[in-house]
């Protein structure tokens, strides 16, 4: 933000300087201009005025009567030449390109003088015929000459004041023009950076903040939180999410601590009545089937009695992994209830699944080839498998469900262990081998 | 402002250098002789300023003479002489007849000369045109006569109670009285030249410069239109009646001698009036009175004496530098026109020394010039070649002398102006 302020207030700082510039130029060029062009011409128009005082002075000679005052009269004429030279040089430096014009006015001037001194000469000779066609043939025609180019050189720049002044006017509509787009450019510039930087810098990060913490509250505690590294509110932000996320492991440290059986390494009773009453709600409001599978190591206490605890707690550690290691879908749940018991929550399955998850466990423990010399089932540890399912409706909850299962582990227990029993809650009991 | 020496101002200081050589020296390298038609007594004195000045250099001076300026005995008698093997280095000559000269392709051309002495500079231009042949200088000016010029007796015109004329009316009215004074009012000689003379004044007076230069100068036949023609034929009978008897068996100078002696009141001449009377000792103011012909104040219509200078003359062109560089030299030309009354050639002449008759003239002719109202003389053959100026001879002196009345006169001056320029 200060950035941006700093740069706008930079351009705008910038632009003024330059349109400033520009418009000291612009006058400058102006006051140039009425310098140059108008002196220029002020003063060629003065010495146009030294030209017609010179023809008067030469016309004057022939009404002269004494040859004294006609030679006087090119004493003032060489005074009136060096006037008229000295306003010419006095133009010089106004008319810039106009130079050879000059040059050439300067070159005319010096005849016409020249032929008003052989007029002057001729009438003091009392050659008033012959200053007469001096004048006619030759001081006419080249003071006109001179004349026509002195008002050329003061068309040249009059001309010149137009076309400059009109190159000023353009240069102001220009100058205005460029600050207008330089401060249109500018303001543009400001909001694409500042577009620029709230997505870069604000918005995009905000989101990657937000999709962390929807990742967080996922649990997934492995993603890099974006932006730690930056010192603005941004950078602000994902700090104190990196501290939610720290926070959060422990709480879940925590939180698995107190639901997990420290024996087996799998949820433990506790956690079971959440899950079950989760998945009660869960599977109620989708109108699934929830199956509640109760678990029960055959002949434990014969086990635990000859083999010891120690190897007791490992073939509960073994049976747990079984039937964890059993369960595929995400959902499924599997918990100790206790002692030897073991109870597993399927969502979105029946009776017949559950058999099937049941046939699965069997197989599993089995799979473990447990040596239990004292069973009354086997050689090896097996399970008795109580089921019961239900799709959770008013008039039913989970500990009518956990009762039913819990009934129909003892039927299996009853039925010679190392078997399953299910039954659906409001459907008839069904007896599978 | 100071003149620079002209660039080649060797050539006109050489022949002094060598004429001061040559006097030193025994034996005379070389002379000058020309050939003129001074010989009245005033024109006698005219040419002894000129030996004076030659002679003060050191050169011998000859001449010959014959008389009538600008006449064909004058012009035959040189011819012979030319002819004959017998060229003069110079021969005085005026008007168209230095032209005729020149296309023979006898004469000297003078441009040299005329450029080391800056006659471009200081002889009007009226003058020029005639001393110049297709652009080359062939003749040197030595003066401009007038001829629009009243002379008159002092005497009688206070006598009479005149005063100076100012236009037509007051004229007819000096010499109305003057006739009832029992005098000639108007003298005039028999020669045609004299009336044309007395023509010009006229015509210039009722036509005006631009007239007067574009029918006689330009010789544009537009310009003689005949109801102003017909106003100036007017005028010459009206003055028909005052120049009294036996005119027509005057000369010029029998004329002048009439108003000098107060038989007559005035003359229309020449300036070479004013030499006359001032050989005689006579002064402006005192015994003779020179008045501009009324209605042409302003308008200076000139003779100018030149000389031409011959090829084949036996002088070399030591001599013949020389004698044009005096000719043209203001000194000179100061001396010799005291003598002839005219006004210098060269207009910056000082004219201090000039009577006043003389000033007059010189300040008529630098004002004309600031007019370009200075022009050739139809009379005296400085306005135009001579075929047209016979033709207005003949029907000036006709007209004059009563043998054709006013619109004859008009309608055979266009006629003969228009073949003289065929």
């Amino acid at each position: 933000m200060l950035l941006l302020v700093s740069l706008l207030g930079t351009l705008a700082v910038l632009i003024t300087l330059f349109s400033m510039l520009n418009m000291r130029g612009i006058d400058r060029d102006y006051r140039d201009l009425l310098n140059h062009d108008a002196a220029a011409s002020i003063l060629i128009g003065d010495a146009l005025l030294d030209l017609s005082d010179a023809s008067r002075l030469v016309f004057s000679v022939l009404t002269e009567q004494e040859e004294l005052k006609m030679r006087a009269t090119q004493l003032e004429l060489d005074a009136l030449q060096l006037q008229f030279r000295s306003r010419i040089e006095a133009v010089r430096p106004l008319v810039g390109a106009q130079q050879s014009a000059l040059d050439g006015i300067l070159v005319q001037e010096g005849r016409v003088f020249e032929r008003a001194a052989t007029i002057i000469d001729a009438a003091a000779r009392w050659r008033g015929d012959r200053a007469l066609e001096i004048i006619h043939e030759q001081f006419d025609p080249d003071l006109r000459a001179l004349r026509r180019s002195m008002d050329q050189l003061r068309d040249a720049s009059v001309l010149h004041y137009q076309e400059a002044s009109a190159e000023l006017h353009e240069a102001t509509q220009r100058a205005i023009a460029y600050t207008a787009v330089a401060f249109g450019l500018a303001i543009l510039l400001v909001i694409s950076l500042s577009a620029y930087l709230s997505v870069t810098q604000i918005s995009r990060p905000i989101v990657r903040l937000t999709r962390s913490m929807g990742r967080l509250t996922d649990r997934e505690y492995d993603g890099e939180i974006p932006g730690v590294e930056r010192s603005d509110e941004v950078g602000r932000m994902a700090r104190a999410m990196e501290l939610f996320r720290a926070t959060m492991q422990r709480a879940d440290h925590l939180e698995a601590l107190i639901l997990i059986d420290p024996l087996t390494g799998i949820a433990n009773r506790r956690a079971f009545n959440q899950t079950l009453a989760q998945e009660w709600a869960r599977s109620q409001r989708a109108g699934q089937s929830l199956a509640l599978v109760m678990i029960d190591i055959d002949c434990f206490k014969q086990f635990n009695d000859n083999y010891g605890h120690g190897a007791g707690d490992e073939c509960l550690a073994r049976v747990a992994r079984g039937l964890k290691d059993s369960l595929q879908r995400p959902g499924d749940f599997v918990a100790r209830y206790g002692g030897e018991e073991f109870v597993a929550v399927l969502g979105d399955t029946d009776l017949e699944g559950a058999m099937h998850i049941a046939g699965r466990f069997h197989a599993a423990v089995a799979a473990q080839k447990i040596p239990h010399a004292f069973s009354t089932a086997g050689s090896c540890v097996t399970i008795s498998v109580g089921i019961a399912t239900a799709v959770p409706a008013p008039g039913l909850d989970p500990k009518t469900l956990a009762d039913r299962a819990d009934e129909m582990l003892y039927a299996a227990k009853s039925a010679g262990r190392n078997t399953s029993q299910g039954a659906s809650l409001r459907a008839q009991r069904l007896k599978l081998a | 402002m100071p003149f620079p020496l002209p660039r080649n101002a060797w050539r006109l200081l050489l022949p002094l250098v060598l004429a001061g050589a040559a006097q030193a020296a025994p034996a005379q390298r070389y002379e000058i002789e020309i050939f003129h038609w001074w010989v009245s007594g005033g024109e006698r004195a005219s040419i002894d300023v000129l030996r004076a000045h030659v002679e003060r250099q050191g050169i011998p001076f000859r001449e010959g003479a014959q008389a009538g300026s600008g006449t064909a005995r004058y012009g035959d008698a040189l011819r012979r002489r030319v002819a004959a093997g017998r060229a003069p280095t110079a021969a005085q000559s005026i008007g168209y007849d230095i032209h005729e000269w020149a296309r023979l392709g006898l004469l000297e051309n003078l441009d040299e000369m005329a450029a080391a002495g800056e006659w471009d500079k200081v002889v009007p231009n009226g003058i020029q045109h005639l001393s110049k042949y297709r652009g080359h200088w062939v003749a040197a000016p030595i003066n401009a006569h007038s001829t629009n010029w009243m002379w008159l007796n002092k005497a009688q015109f206070d006598r009479i109670g005149g005063r100076q004329p100012d236009g037509w009316d007051d004229l007819i009215e000096l010499l109305k009285k003057a006739r009832a004074a029992g005098i000639v009012p108007l003298a005039i000689g028999r020669e045609a030249w004299e009336h044309t003379l007395l023509f010009e004044a006229v015509a210039v007076g009722v036509g005006g410069a631009e007239f007067y230069r574009r029918a006689f100068l330009q010789l544009e036949p537009e310009a003689l239109k005949p109801e102003l023609l017909l106003r100036i034929f007017r005028r010459m009978s009206q003055l028909r009646g005052y120049l009294g008897p036996g005119f027509a068996r005057r000369s010029w100078d029998q004329a002048t001698d009439m108003v000098r002696r107060g038989e007559a009141l005035l003359q229309v001449q020449g300036t070479w009036v004013n030499g006359e009377f001032s050989h005689r000792g006579l002064q402006p103011e005192r015994e003779y009175l020179c008045f501009r012909f009324p209605d042409t104040q302003g308008i200076f219509l000139f003779n100018s004496d030149q000389y031409v200078f011959f090829k084949d003359s036996r002088s070399d062109a030591p001599a013949r530098q020389a004698l044009a560089a005096i000719l043209l030299d203001p000194v000179f030309q100061r001396d010799l026109n005291l003598a002839t009354g005219a006004a210098p050639g060269r207009v910056d002449v000082p004219r201090d020394a000039f009577n006043r008759c003389g000033r007059q003239n010189i300040d008529d002719l630098r004002g004309g010039n600031m007019r370009r109202t200075v022009m050739g003389s139809v009379a005296m053959g400085n306005a135009n070649p001579s075929r047209t100026k016979t033709a207005i001879y003949k029907v000036v002196s006709d007209h004059l002398s009563g043998r054709i009345d006013d619109a004859q006169a008009v309608r055979q001056l266009q006629r003969g102006i228009a073949d003289s320029v065929r």
